[in-house]
């Protein structure tokens, strides 16, 4: 699941899969901002069909962070 | 929904494949509307269109008319509920005259958009909606009748670059509820959803398409099922019907309108049909109830070859591209043979559902678009000559003096005593895009500001003739002797573009003249969202002392400062 995550994260942050470190998050890659965010949250749903709700979209902003609540979805 | 992660992927890759040269859409908003600009580009550049995406800053419509003068395309959205803050719930409770003000304001914007933008192309004009916000179908809401008016305006006035884009239409598409976007948009302003882009991004294709040289000219038709309930070679001449006898066969009545309709409009029709030539020139002879006739057909091919090779001699005979070429079909073996060997026609297949077949021909003639000055659009220039008082008005307001002149622009400059701590904090806080160094100060730190007597705070208040805007403008100043640090320069959005930062900063140079200041520092500190005031400084003749990448110094001898001689803004001094 971490693999598709970065897969996602490389996408819409527009970067190279081999940029997207384990602990990449809005403090260390500059292009991640509030409208990057956004798209995240509409990638986030459509790669993995879920629904993430308003009180959540603020704790996407790693790759553990996201995996954990994509696990909570019941997502492997 | 499509996949949107794949969509961003391919149209990361087709930036790279496509070739020739750019084509420049600016989007220009007063809400945040930024998740349209992949879902645009990737919709142009799989029609081989090398669109480019690029937004004016938020909620600054007005100047951003006057920057962006080498784009192929603009698009404007400019939504009613956010004319002012909170407009869409506050509209209810603002009186006639109230309402009437912001109306007249908006349209004095509006001409000034009109004539702003004359030299683009394209502009794309979204109509005003209140629809996400009202859901009455017998009251109208005061949001609802200020759309309406300005609606009608712009169908009076627009210039023949302008073309309206109707919201309603994709928003019954979309539906309320999936084009509004209810995660982002309390937090961010962001009203619509990615589903509502994608529909709006499809709606106005054809306009790209036309404008690009890529329009679709030909609809081809097969015959048996398609033009026809039943097949001419099984069922006999008059087993077939298109008429109003079944409820089928008025279903193909409907369709041959529709398509005479459209070549009424210049669009060509064409006919590519598996059947005995004699049978289907039978057809159009003897059944008095058919609405086209083969006159009506500008290329048919009736033979037993491949439907391949036959829409390959239309494409050629008459010099037209592939991709310009749209087909309908009702077989799905067909449909696909055509998909796999001419990938470049748009094909459709007839629906099972007969009752579908209507509607699904009403989208594929919207994809028939010609641009060109239509009677109307001369009618409506005329309308101008023959009022005179618009097109004065217009050509007035060409220069952006005039325009801010009459608007009657006051600004009240008063220096922090301590009545105003709280918004002076809000205002380093929500203040990104003309704030030079971004630090953020709670109450307390304010405070502790004004109470400092090497500090000073200098704020202002702006209003003009349609309203007031509030306290928008902060400056603070740390003294060093006789040396005057600017620690922090802000504007909020709403003020911008009239020229108001130069006045404030006369005002200000004037009261550390009297002070006995002799130098003044700055820094612009660069942050993704302040950008575009990167030269202020140097407009101001100060002196960069260095620059990288996390910011610019500045110093500045006070008699060296030039004022601006701005006359057209009126600033009172609050003391």
């Amino acid at each position: 699941m971490e693999d598709r995550i970065k897969k996602v994260l490389a996408i819409v942050l527009e970067k190279e899969l081999n940029e997207i470190k384990n602990d990449c998050s809005p403090e260390t890659i500059e292009e991640w901002d509030s409208l990057k965010q956004m798209n995240l949250i509409v990638a986030v749903e459509s790669e993995f069909a879920v629904e993430i709700n308003e009180n959540e979209i603020l704790e996407l902003t790693s790759i553990p962070a996201i995996a954990a609540i994509l696990k909570a979805k019941g997502i492997q | 929904m499509k996949n949107y992660v794949e969509i961003l992927k391919i149209n990361a890759e087709l930036i790279k494949s496509l070739s020739g040269r750019d084509f420049k859409i600016v989007v220009l908003s007063n809400i945040i509307v930024n998740q349209l600009k992949e879902i645009l580009e990737y919709s142009l550049r799989v029609e081989g269109i090398k669109a480019i995406v690029t937004f004016g800053t938020y909620n600054n419509i007005l100047q951003d008319t006057l920057k962006y003068e080498d784009a192929d395309a603009v698009i404007l959205f400019w939504e009613a509920f956010n004319f002012e803050d909170g407009f869409f719930y506050k509209a209810e409770t603002i009186d006639n005259k109230g309402i009437e003000g912001v109306i007249n304001q908006i349209k004095s914007e509006i001409d000034f958009v009109f004539v702003n933008l004359k030299s683009i192309p394209i502009v794309l004009f979204n109509t005003f909606s209140s629809t996400l916000f009202g859901t009455s179908a017998i009251q109208k809401s005061t949001l609802e009748s200020c759309c309406l008016e300005l609606n009608k305006y712009l169908e009076t006035t627009r210039p023949s670059n302008n073309y309206l884009v109707n919201l309603e239409t994709i928003l019954s598409t979309v539906s309320r509820e999936k084009a509004f976007n209810k995660k982002f948009f309390f937090s961010s302003k962001m009203l619509y959803t990615v589903e509502f882009f994608f529909e709006y991004a499809y709606s106005v294709l054809p306009i790209f398409r036309a404008i690009t040289g890529k329009s679709k000219k030909i609809l081809v038709f097969d015959c048996d099922n398609t033009l026809w309930k039943g097949i001419v070679g099984e069922d006999g001449i008059n087993g077939i019907d298109m008429t109003s006898k079944t409820t089928d066969g008025i279903v193909f009545q409907e369709i041959q309108y529709l398509a005479l309709a459209l070549k009424n409009k210049g669009v060509l029709l064409g006919i590519c049909s598996k059947n005995n030539q004699e049978d289907v020139f039978e057809v159009f002879e003897k059944r008095q109830e058919m609405i086209l006739t083969l006159e009506d057909f500008a290329i048919c091919k009736i033979n037993w070859s491949d439907k391949v090779s036959n829409l390959s001699s239309i494409a050629k005979e008459l010099n037209i591209g592939l991709d310009s070429l749209i087909y309908i079909d009702d077989s799905e073996f067909e449909i696909n043979f055509i998909k796999e060997n001419l990938s470049e026609v748009k094909t459709f297949l007839v629906p099972q559902m007969l009752a579908d077949y209507p509607m699904l021909f009403r989208k594929i003639s919207s994809e028939f678009f010609t641009l060109k000055i239509t009677e109307e659009d001369l009618k409506r220039s005329q309308m101008y000559h023959e009022q005179g008082i618009r097109e004065n008005i217009r050509s007035k307001y060409v220069a952006i003096n005039d325009y801010l002149k009459s608007l009657h622009i006051k600004v009240l400059i008063e220096k922090e005593m301590g009545n105003n701590i709280d918004r002076i904090s809000q205002l380093t806080y929500k203040t990104n895009q003309f704030n030079f160094t971004t630090y953020r100060y709670s109450e307390n730190q304010i405070f502790k500001f004004v109470n400092d007597k090497q500090s000073l705070i200098y704020s202002f208040s702006v209003s003009d003739k349609y309203g007031e805007y509030g306290r928008t403008g902060v400056m603070i100043i740390k003294l060093f002797g006789n040396n005057a640090h600017i620690d922090t320069f802000l504007m909020s959005c709403r003020i911008l573009g009239r020229k108001i930062e130069f006045v404030f900063f006369d005002f200000i140079m004037s009261e550390l003249k009297k002070l006995g200041i002799y130098n003044i520092n700055a820094n612009y500190i660069r942050t993704l969202k302040n950008n575009q005031i990167e030269f202020f400084y140097e407009e101001l003749g100060f002196t960069l002392l260095d620059s990288n990448e996390i910011k610019k110094t500045y110093k500045l001898e006070l008699k060296n400062y030039k004022y601006s001689g701005i006359s057209y803004l009126e600033v009172i001094d609050g003391r």
